[in-house]
């Protein structure tokens, strides 16, 4: 990626960039016929504030712009994104630590004693295999051990690289280097080098441990999940992503958290972040359409899954047509793939139980979020295109009818448990509170949990041709009935005709006892009933126009 | 009010809405790309914050063009109504 900056220029685009504000600030009209240029104001300074105060700010924060503002220097040219990365909080040197080499001696000292926990290590497993009653094996090293090393190593990577890059390069054979990650205080930069080192795809094929190895592996990524900006920079190296896709041992709960504060965290912490995920996307795409085409590892499906709210909005508006037809998110130049290609990375995604549920919960939320849009008029054509052409494209890719259970049930649960609406329309993410994708992760994860764990218990004939899109035309011919019972048209007609105010609020009443029913199954029976007794009536012709207008029939 | 003093009132909002828009289209932002450029910075989160602004100056243009669309609107209602004043008057003569 080309990226860099003049630090001269970037200080003069901040004063500029306040100024517009300012003056935008300034434009004020009480004329009714400005409101609509005065919202698109707003909308610019919103925007100059969101998207070009926040990166400028990070910019002006930077070592290098903290000594070219000390040093009054004149422009110098371009910086590196590495000298822009080594200046970023939490990197290789944070604080203004100076490099120092670290004596020899320390470092011999450093390193035998990180080679004699890992020979208890090893040797506190082996005891453990024979007598796995023991919670803890005695020879192993303990937390206090383990901390103080952490702590000792992690002062001196931050101070001398090559150490650091020793550790890296020891880490695929020394797995208590893994291990410190998650007891001490290392830089992400640092954690990060180490994870890519150690993702190996199917792990690794020498001598060593593999369970160990997953599981060190397993901490290291875990120990990164703080840092989500991190997470979404190591989700973008393509190799480490194949592998940490593609090795089925690795802990799915670490690899999920992982996973989901790199494309959902982080984007909400910064909107700009946004097309780095799907850059992130287009890669597993890429995968599960070769080497991964038998399913992926249940963490990544996981935790790509449910950050699909943050991704639906924008995906779901570059699906246009069916087949070799591209799949573009044209605000961000990026292709996925063809329309077959990323059916089959949500089929892929769609083999792990838990991960089709997380995907059912994120497009309940989703068609929430649409239906629930300001200014929506379901009968303007095309005005729910977007979840109709999504909900195609999920039924397309669901390939067993399980998958599509999973879904539709899990959808059920979260509308039950009032998931949706926690992302808005999808706009202005930036401005969501930080922490909020790892609250409604906890939330969608314990209802996908009820949907999982009572699985096997599910009589077969209630989820009987159960699709996920029939599920989708539902919730949307109710928005649509509410809509058509509350239009002045039939509220007028209503008024005028005694006939019709009885069958208003017959329908009325219907459609309360449909909002309340939990059973699915029981309420498509009313909600084709209800579709039934409508016909010919008022509203009729309203939801007809409702129908045609969104392609509906395509997914009823 | 009376037809004359109503079209009065009509073009005093169209020449405030047509200053609104001359204020839109001059204010600083509209110029915000040329010290914003890749000379000043480059990156993916450059390149989103210049397709932003360029979007929003669109929109910007758009919303003074409406403005100005609408004082013309209010000019000719001014004239419709000082020609039913005139008409009036020469009834009344």
């Amino acid at each position: 990626v080309d990226a860099g900056y003049d630090p001269g220029r970037v200080h003069s685009l901040t004063r500029h960039t306040l100024e517009s504000i300012d003056r935008l600030d300034a434009l004020t009209s009480s004329d009714p016929a400005a409101a609509d240029a005065l919202r698109t104001v707003r909308l610019t300074r919103a925007n100059l504030e969101d998207h070009w105060m926040h990166a400028l700010r990070d910019l002006e924060r930077s070592a290098p712009m903290t000594r070219w503002r000390a040093s009054n220097l004149t422009p110098f040219g371009f910086r590196s994104l590495g000298s822009m990365g080594q200046s970023l909080p939490d990197h290789l040197r944070p604080g203004g630590l100076s490099p120092v080499a670290i004596p020899e001696k320390r470092r011999a000292e450093l390193l035998g004693q990180l080679d004699w926990l890992e020979r208890r290590a090893i040797n506190g497993d082996d005891e453990r295999r024979v007598n796995p009653d023991v919670p803890v094996s005695p020879g192993a090293p303990t937390q206090q051990e383990l901390e103080d090393l952490a702590d000792d190593i992690a002062y001196w990577v931050r101070r001398d690289d090559d150490f650091a890059t020793d550790l890296v390069e020891l880490s695929t054979s020394n797995m208590t280097v893994a291990r410190l990650l998650g007891v001490g205080s290392f830089p992400s930069a640092f954690s990060a080098r180490v994870v890519k080192q150690m993702a190996m795809p199917n792990g690794p094929d020498s001598g060593i441990d593999r369970d160990r190895y997953a599981r060190s592996l397993g901490l290291a990524v875990a120990s990164l999940v703080g840092d989500p900006g991190a997470c979404l920079d190591l989700l973008l190296d393509e190799p480490t992503t194949y592998a940490l896709a593609a090795w089925e041992e690795l802990d799915s709960t670490m690899l999920a958290d992982f996973v989901a504060s790199g494309l959902m965290d982080s984007v909400l912490a910064d909107a700009t972040r946004l097309a780095d995920g799907f850059e992130v996307i287009g890669h597993l795409t890429l995968a599960a359409n070769g080497p991964l085409d038998d399913g992926m590892s249940a963490g990544m499906a996981r935790g790509l899954a449910l950050s699909m709210p943050v991704y639906f909005p924008l995906l779901s508006g570059g699906v246009f047509q069916t087949g070799d037809n591209a799949v573009r998110i044209s605000e961000h130049r990026i292709t996925l793939g063809t329309y077959d290609e990323v059916a089959r990375l949500f089929g892929s995604v769609m083999r792990d139980d838990e991960a089709a549920g997380a995907l059912g919960v994120s497009l309940g939320t989703f068609t929430h979020d649409e239906l629930t849009r300001d200014g929506l008029d379901l009968a303007d054509a095309g005005s729910l295109t977007d979840v109709v052409n999504l909900s195609v494209l999920l039924d397309d890719a669901a390939q067993t009818e399980q998958a599509q259970v999973v879904m539709e049930a899990a959808a059920e649960e979260a509308r039950r448990r009032q998931l949706a609406g926690w992302f808005g329309t999808g706009t202005n993410i930036a401005l969501l509170a930080s922490g909020v994708g790892a609250a409604w992760r906890s939330a969608a994860s314990a209802a996908i949990r009820t949907i999982t764990d009572g699985l096997d218990d599910v009589e077969p004939a209630r989820f009987e041709g159960a699709s996920i899109a029939a599920r989708q035309y539902e919730q949307i011919w109710r928005s649509a009935m509410a809509n058509a019972l509350e239009r002045p048209a039939t509220r007028q007609a209503a008024q005028r005709d005694p006939v019709v105010h009885a069958q208003v609020e017959e329908f009325r009443r219907r459609l309360d006892e449909i909002e309340a029913c939990d059973d699915p199954f029981e309420r498509s029976v009313l909600v084709s009933d209800l579709r039934t007794a409508t016909e010919g009536t008022i509203v009729d012709d309203y939801m007809d126009r409702v129908v045609a207008s969104n392609g509906l029939e395509s997914i009823r | 009010m009376n037809a004359t003093a109503r079209a009065n009132q009509l073009r005093q909002r169209a020449r405030h809405l047509r200053r609104l828009a001359d204020e839109i289209e001059t204010s600083p932002v509209m110029r915000l790309d040329r010290h914003g450029d890749v000379d000043t910075w480059r990156g993916p989160r450059p390149d989103l914050c210049r397709a932003t602004l360029a979007h929003n100056q669109h929109q910007l243009h758009a919303a003074a063009d409406d403005l100005r669309e609408h004082a013309w609107q209010l000019e000719r209602q001014a004239e419709e109504l000082d020609a039913i004043a005139r008409s009036q008057i020469g009834m009344a003569g």
